[in-house]
């Protein structure tokens, strides 16, 4: 397979397309730009369709009309962009609607910075958007994994009927690492639910509303009962180092990155230390955390935001063990000192690094 | 009563069911054909009624007013030469 | 006997839950009509607003989408762009279009989408119970202009036909009113044509449809089609303001 040096961003594009999505609605955003530019140059050449639309919010729906009517459709934009897309993503699920949404994570709130964040994980796992609803959320940690998540992530959302959102941030959105395409390979899932015109069939109807409560508390039992599946079937993570280790990283994209180059560091200082990585998170991997329990004597979650993952950490830990916080924020990303300094100064009785 | 010189037959039925008693059929009809009954429907209105078929041109301005599409017109005579 | 009026095969048998003297009904044969007597039975796709008429994929026999309030032309552009070979159209109020979904309308119209949005009109928001909407006239009360609308606080009404039909993208632009069966079967017309405009791949098109509200006018259907035809008649713009034959090529 050929070997290419690409953009975080080009890569989810060109995955994209590769994975027989031929349809990009889409507002350009800083630090997503790429993805909508590369779309604008390529679809058109293979057979697809491009629209620039007037918002991140006419976009969204334009992908629901569009995933309505049977195709594989995208959109990407960065935090206040997908602020915007937050009713159309409720109603996609409502719909049971597949397709992918992409969030290339920059500083908020407000209209923030345009450097790299992680604090939109409340907005993609916990809803973002109104009722009970979930998205399926991947979080790539390289140039690599932009373009294989992208591929896995269409053949959820067919399998699944279900939107689903790759959390990635602007550091991985820019970066530039060798990718390699695999064969895509798109899942073929039973479509007779879209709108394509009642032709010698009965109607299809695509809406979430309905006045009755009886039929309320139905569908959405229906799709708690969906979620839950998903829960049991789809959890994501690597685990590094865990084998032995005794205290626990916990990260995501690009913290995660930094962190592996801590732990790597502290293990060559004797520190028997690991990384809990999700890759899936929501559902978030549970099964990670659950196979350590016992072993590990405590986690410490990097995040570059206030604190968001750490909360599903805590939950899962149930307090067998202390769960700590680094972060840092506004668009700085933590170093390999910073990391260090903090695991020794809450795990081995503080002190300067050896 | 219409002055107009009726060569043909017409008729029309209106569903009492789907009637919501709005009156815009009685309101356009060029002849005075149609009128509102005395006894309301199973929903409490009082549905529009053809009380004088033989005065019928089949102009269609009732069943193109009628918002419930509650309206059916018929060229000859109906079966019973009572209002329907 | 022969029957020379029958419904359309384009609406079903359900019973329309509109108030009594309610213009969606009429609206909505007409365009039951026009789709089936173009044979499209089979290819089109409509999309519903967030209205009155937000449930009116229940009288149709065609495919539908909803989804949130004023987009629809977001939808109808995924739609149609996925499916270019079939019909679609939105159905929309004026809340849904003039107000919360005013950019995706004229930006629907720019880009010559080519699917074809019906606008209902009536001035008033009725599902939400009677506020005032970007097409309330001066001087009307409304449950948020209960004093009359004050041109000082509120600004002036939306000609919206006037402002497609400004759009180049807009293949057909135009403005009829249902208030007499004259008017009524001149609507149709509009409706299909717009339709057709659609069908041979011209660009966007648009028909405004002026309707009433008896429950929210306070008024009677009658009086409501009465003040319809001497107010909301009087200040909006009709007719065929533009179409495919009077546009100036380039």
């Amino acid at each position: 397979m050929k070997k290419y040096f690409m953009k975080g961003n080009e890569a989810i594009a060109e995955a994209a397309i590769r994975a027989n999505c031929l349809m990009y609605f889409g507002y350009p955003i800083t630090p997503s730009t790429e993805i909508i530019e590369y779309m604008a140059a390529k679809l058109n050449k293979v057979g697809g369709t491009f629209v620039q639309s007037e918002s991140e919010i006419a976009a969204m729906f334009m992908v629901f009309g569009a995933s309505g009517a049977g195709k594989r459709v995208m959109t990407a934009s960065s935090s206040t962009g997908i602020s915007l897309k937050q009713e159309g993503l409720s109603y996609m699920a409502a719909n049971e609607l597949p397709a992918l949404v992409v969030n290339i994570m920059r500083t908020g709130p407000g209209l923030g910075g345009l450097g790299p964040s992680q604090a939109d994980y409340f907005q993609a796992t916990k809803g973002g958007g109104h009722g009970d609803y979930r998205l399926i959320v991947l979080a790539p940690s390289s140039v690599q994994e932009m373009a294989d998540l992208i591929m896995d992530g269409f053949d959820l959302a067919d399998i699944h009927r279900n939107p689903v959102m790759i959390l990635a941030d602007g550091v991985l959105g820019q970066m530039m690492e060798p990718v390699v395409f695999r064969d895509a390979a798109p899942v073929s899932v039973d479509k007779s639910w879209a709108t394509t015109g009642a032709d010698g069939r009965e109607r299809n109807v695509i809406t979430s509303y309905s006045l009755q409560n009886e039929a309320g508390e139905k569908k959405s039992l229906y799709l708690e009962k969906k979620y839950n599946q998903i829960k049991e079937s789809e959890q994501r993570f690597e685990s590094y180092l865990m084998d032995d280790a005794e205290y626990a990283f916990v990260a995501y994209g690009t913290s995660a990155r930094i962190v592996k180059g801590a732990v790597d560091e502290l293990r060559e200082q004797g520190h028997k230390v690991g990384l809990i990585r999700p890759i899936t998170l929501w559902p978030f991997p549970e099964k990670a955390f659950q196979s350590v329990l016992d072993q590990v004597k405590g986690y410490l979650v990097v995040e570059m935001s206030a604190g968001q993952m750490i909360e599903d950490v805590k939950l899962t830990v149930n307090a067998k063990a202390p769960v700590e916080f680094y972060s840092r924020q506004g668009g700085i990303t933590p170093q390999h000192n910073e990391i260090i300094e903090k695991y020794h100064s809450v795990f081995q009785g503080g002190g300067v690094i050896a | 009563m219409s002055n107009m010189k009726k060569k043909k037959d017409f008729y029309v039925t209106i569903d009492e069911d789907l009637c919501k008693g709005c009156m815009i059929c009685v309101s356009v009809c060029p002849t005075e054909t149609l009128s509102m009954s005395k006894n309301p429907n199973k929903k409490g209105y009082y549905p529009a009624i053809q009380h004088a078929p033989v005065a019928c041109i089949g102009c269609n301005k009732c069943a193109l007013m009628c918002p419930e599409i509650s309206i059916r017109v018929f060229k000859g005579q109906p079966l019973h030469q009572e209002a329907i | 006997m022969k029957q020379i009026f029958e419904k359309t095969k384009a609406l079903n048998d359900k019973p329309f839950h509109y108030c009594p003297g309610c213009t969606h009904g009429i609206i909505h044969r007409i365009l039951g009509e026009v789709i089936e007597e173009l044979d499209i039975l089979a290819k089109t796709i409509g999309v519903a607003p967030v209205g009155c008429s937000g449930f009116m994929e229940q009288y149709f026999n065609i495919d539908f989408q909803g989804g949130a309030h004023g987009r629809a032309p977001a939808i109808a552009t995924g739609i149609k762009r996925a499916l270019p070979d079939k019909v679609v159209f939105t159905y929309q109020g004026d809340g849904d279009l003039a107000s919360i979904g005013i950019a995706e309308a004229i930006h629907a119209a720019a880009r010559g989408e080519k699917f074809t949005t019906i606008f209902v009109n009536n001035g008033i928001y009725g599902m939400t119970g009677g506020q005032m909407a970007p097409t309330s006239l001066v001087g009307q009360k409304t449950a948020t202009s209960p004093m009359g609308r004050d041109a000082a606080l509120a600004g002036y009404p939306l000609d919206i036909p006037l402002i497609m039909s400004t759009i180049r993208g807009a293949a057909y632009v135009a403005s009829v009113s249902v208030d007499t069966p004259q008017n009524v079967l001149k609507a149709k017309k509009a409706i299909k044509k717009a339709f057709q405009v659609q069908i041979e791949g011209h660009g966007y098109s648009f028909v405004s449809v002026l309707s009433t509200c008896p429950t929210n006018w306070g008024m009677s259907p009658t009086e409501s089609l009465d003040w319809l035809r001497d107010n909301l008649g009087t200040y909006y713009t009709l007719g065929e303001l533009k179409s495919p034959e009077k546009t100036r090529s380039v």
